[in-house]
């Protein structure tokens, strides 16, 4: 076993500078008021032993949610704590560090060992559980008595407090490894495949059945086509392909193909093949003989030829049509001399009008500049006396300028009207005369089609077509040739085609009975597919998964039994412990003893605990949270004298172990400890001064007293120390 | 005596597969003790594994036989 020597713990939580504790008694007191490093310096011990394991929600503490390894007031350096145990071959010391400012920092490891090796990091990490067989969980539940750890046990689901139990009988490696197995799913993936196995067998069925209806109506219809049940077999299949291979050889003869390979089948399973090679062979030379290419071209010929005619047709009625209008449009308007002339008249005329119009006006200024000159150089005029005779005429000069503007506006406004109507009439000349174009334009453009298409019928005709040949006729003429030529070689080559007929009458019989005998061999593989090697192969791979399976159940279960035969050992071996430790702390009234049991969880075949009054009855409900905390305390000291061999660490380290203990429970307690310290050392953290007396009264061991009497951001922890 | 001699014990007297068992259980502690709980899952759930794995083949096989 190993025992608890040394602690230094440097920077960790509240600490500051580097404090030591030595574990040199059987008993180690640390005392003080709440919150001056007690705690700590426990937690020291296991966070250098497990890490980062102590922290989190994992650990089923709710204070370690969040907790803070470095001290929060270091502004640098390390985490640094060291473990020293006395151990079989001498001192094993254990250090873990970290970086003050990171919060989940790296953690150093290193494991100094009595023979000066040192290893390190994971190498020292895996020592440590080598060496101590304790995981976190373990080292909370037989090594370290935390309140809320231990009241997991009593309070939480039944599932978590049988892990507990477990735990603390050093059972846990039983329960991990059951759920290591079980996580396996080994169940479900063989019913997967005997699912998958069953669902094959029923696929199988289905096919059968499929096949079965398939050929029955492929039978009748065959039956109906004249086929009879005797000829349905591969003897008859290959007789007729090979008839058929022969018919196919002789058209190729006839056809005069030399170099024609046939194909007959030899055994049933080339008749697919067979078929295609007759479909692609038949086709072949179909359109390989000499009658049928020749109808090919005349047909191209005569559909050409139709072509031609057909738009000669439509060329001729659209030249004769544009001739007809142009035709027409002459009479009616005249042709280009006409309507050239009628332009340039129309365009002396209003020359004509032009020069009028101008001389009138040259005219009207004249006369309007002798009367303005009268009207200077006569002043008798506007006195209203002729200037000639020189008799009274009022308002002469007047009256004449008056007669003189009337005159002149009626005469350029009749001009004037003359010059528009002739210039209307030679827009509409000049109308006429592009409309003409447009007719000459259109005629052109039809003769010009007619011409072209005659041409490509003299192509087509392969001779040449004079101005007085009619296109037409020579066209039909051909045509006529072509429909007798085709007539004669429908004829020459409908005998053929009757050959090629009953090629295919023939195959369409073959593959009706090959399709039926294949699914006839289709379905008889399938009949027979469970007595195929494969098959066989399949049943004995599952047969085997079944046995691995079942080995694997049976030492599911005989783990299962052996774990709970070590609970019985261990519970039989704690119960009196247990019992008793109960009885003295609590001194219930109702309680006469208390007795724990174990049995097996009927439906993960785990362990199942549970305590009981002696007279059978449930005890919690009437317990208070002393009596409660009586009870976990008694558990946990009872079951780790329990843990025997299994356990590594000497040392017991209890924490605030008297909340909710009256005076008498404390004194009950002491006691039990003293019983205890005889078979492991005790570190014991108390702020309770009442049960420091206690213990330091009733317990006869050597001890060794830490006070912590204050505590400051500055320095942390003051602890002195005492014998 | 540990939980590994204690199985071993009731292995031995079981009338049946005694052997095949023991040699299950030798595979089932080597890999708890090497990588834990975790360990035995993955050696149990990769034995089966190459046993399923020639099941799929050999169904698959038989499938295209329909």
């Amino acid at each position: 076993m190993f025992e608890l020597t040394r602690l230094k713990v440097h920077g960790f939580r509240g600490f500051v500078d580097e404090q030591e504790f030595i574990f040199d008694q059987p008993v180690v007191l640390l005392c003080g008021e709440n919150h001056l490093g007690k705690s700590s310096t426990l937690n020291a011990i296991e966070w250098c032993l497990f890490g980062d394991s102590c922290v989190g929600k994992q650990t089923g503490i709710r204070e370690r949610i969040g907790w803070e390894i470095a001290n929060r007031y270091l502004p640098a350096g390390n985490v640094a704590v060291t473990v020293e145990f006395s151990g079989p071959k001498g001192i094993y010391k254990v250090t873990r560090e970290q970086s003050i400012t990171k919060k989940r920092g790296v953690q150093r490891v290193a494991m100094f060992l009595p023979d000066g090796t040192v290893v390190h990091e994971d190498e020292a990490e895996l020592l440590l559980y080598t060496l101590f067989r304790s995981s976190f969980q373990d080292f909370m539940t037989t090594v370290y008595q935390h309140q809320e750890a231990i009241r997991v046990i009593l309070t939480q689901e039944p599932r978590e407090r049988n892990d507990a139990i477990d735990r603390l009988l050093g059972l846990s490696q039983y329960r991990e490894l059951l759920g290591g197995i079980a996580r396996a799913g080994l169940d479900t993936i063989l019913k997967d495949m005997d699912g998958k196995r069953d669902n094959f067998r029923v696929r199988c069925g289905q096919a059968i059945s499929t096949l079965s209806n398939l050929i029955k109506e492929e039978i009748a219809k065959a039956v109906r086509e004249g086929i009879t049940e005797k000829e349905m077999t591969e003897q008859v299949a290959l007789q007729l392909a090979k008839n058929i291979a022969e018919t196919v050889k002789s058209l190729a003869q006839e056809l005069g193909v030399v170099d024609f390979q046939s194909n007959i089948p030899t055994v049933f399973g080339d008749i697919a093949e067979f078929r295609e090679w007759v479909k692609n062979e038949t086709d072949r030379l179909w359109t390989q003989t000499p009658d049928v290419a020749k109808q090919t071209g005349l047909v191209q010929e005569q559909r050409n030829l139709n072509t031609l005619k057909s738009k000669l047709e439509t060329d001729k009625v659209e030249e004769a049509t544009a001739q007809k209008n142009m035709t027409d449009f002459v009479k009616q308007f005249g042709d280009d001399q006409a309507l050239d002339k009628a332009i340039q008249k129309q365009q002396k005329t209003i020359s004509d009008l032009d020069d009028q119009i101008r001389k009138t006006n040259a005219k009207a200024n004249l006369i309007r500049e002798a009367v303005q000159y009268l009207e200077d150089v006569a002043p008798a005029v506007i006195e209203g006396r002729c200037p000639l005779c020189g008799a009274g005429a009022p308002n002469l000069l007047q009256h004449l300028k008056d007669e003189w503007e009337k005159k002149v506006k009626a005469e350029v406004a009749e001009l004037d009207r003359q010059r528009k109507k002739c210039k209307s009439s030679l827009e509409q000349i000049e109308g006429f005369k592009y409309k003409l174009k447009v007719l000459q334009k259109d005629l052109q453009s039809a003769k010009s089609r007619y011409n072209d298409c005659v041409k490509n019928i003299a192509a087509a005709l392969k001779r040449k077509i004079e101005e007085t040949d009619d296109p037409l006729s020579l066209l039909n003429k051909c045509l006529e040739q072509i429909e007798k030529e085709l007539k004669l070689v429908d004829k020459a080559i409908t005998e053929k085609r009757k050959t090629i007929s009953g090629i295919y009458d023939q195959l369409a019989k073959l593959r009706t009975i090959h399709e039926i005998l294949t699914h006839e061999h289709k379905r008889g593989i399938i009949e027979r597919i469970f007595k195929t090697d494969q098959f066989l192969k399949l049943e004995e791979l599952l047969n085997s998964a079944s046995r691995f399976v079942e080995d694997v159940k049976t030492i599911k279960s005989t783990l299962t039994e052996v774990s709970r035969e070590e609970a019985e050992t261990k519970i039989n071996a704690a119960g009196a412990a247990l019992n008793s430790y109960f009885c003295r702390i609590a001194k219930h009234p109702a309680i006469a003893g208390l007795v724990m049991e174990v049995t097996e969880d009927s439906k993960t075949g785990l362990n199942s605990y549970a305590f009981k009054s002696k007279d059978g009855t449930d005890p919690t409900p009437i317990l208070s949270q002393g009596d409660l905390n009586c009870l976990a305390l008694s558990l946990f000291l009872g079951l780790s004298e329990a843990t025997g061999e299994t356990q590594r660490f000497s040392f017991l380290m209890l924490d605030d172990p008297t909340q909710s203990l009256g005076p008498e429970m404390k004194g009950e307690l002491a006691r039990v400890l003293e019983d205890i310290a005889n078979r492991r050392n005790l570190i014991i953290a108390t702020p309770d001064t009442e049960f420091k007396e206690l213990i330091t009264t009733e317990i006869t061991k050597g001890k060794v007293v830490y006070t912590f009497t204050s505590w400051t951001k500055a320095d942390g922890p003051k602890v002195t120390k005492a014998s | 005596m540990g939980y590994n001699e204690k199985v071993l014990i009731k292995i031995h007297s079981m009338e049946q597969r005694t052997g095949e068992r023991k040699t299950l259980w030798q595979t089932i502690i080597d890999s708890f003790e090497k990588e834990g709980a975790d360990g035995v899952s993955e050696e149990l759930s990769r034995q089966m594994a190459d046993t399923n794995k020639e099941f799929d083949t050999m169904i698959s096989g038989l499938e295209r036989m329909l």
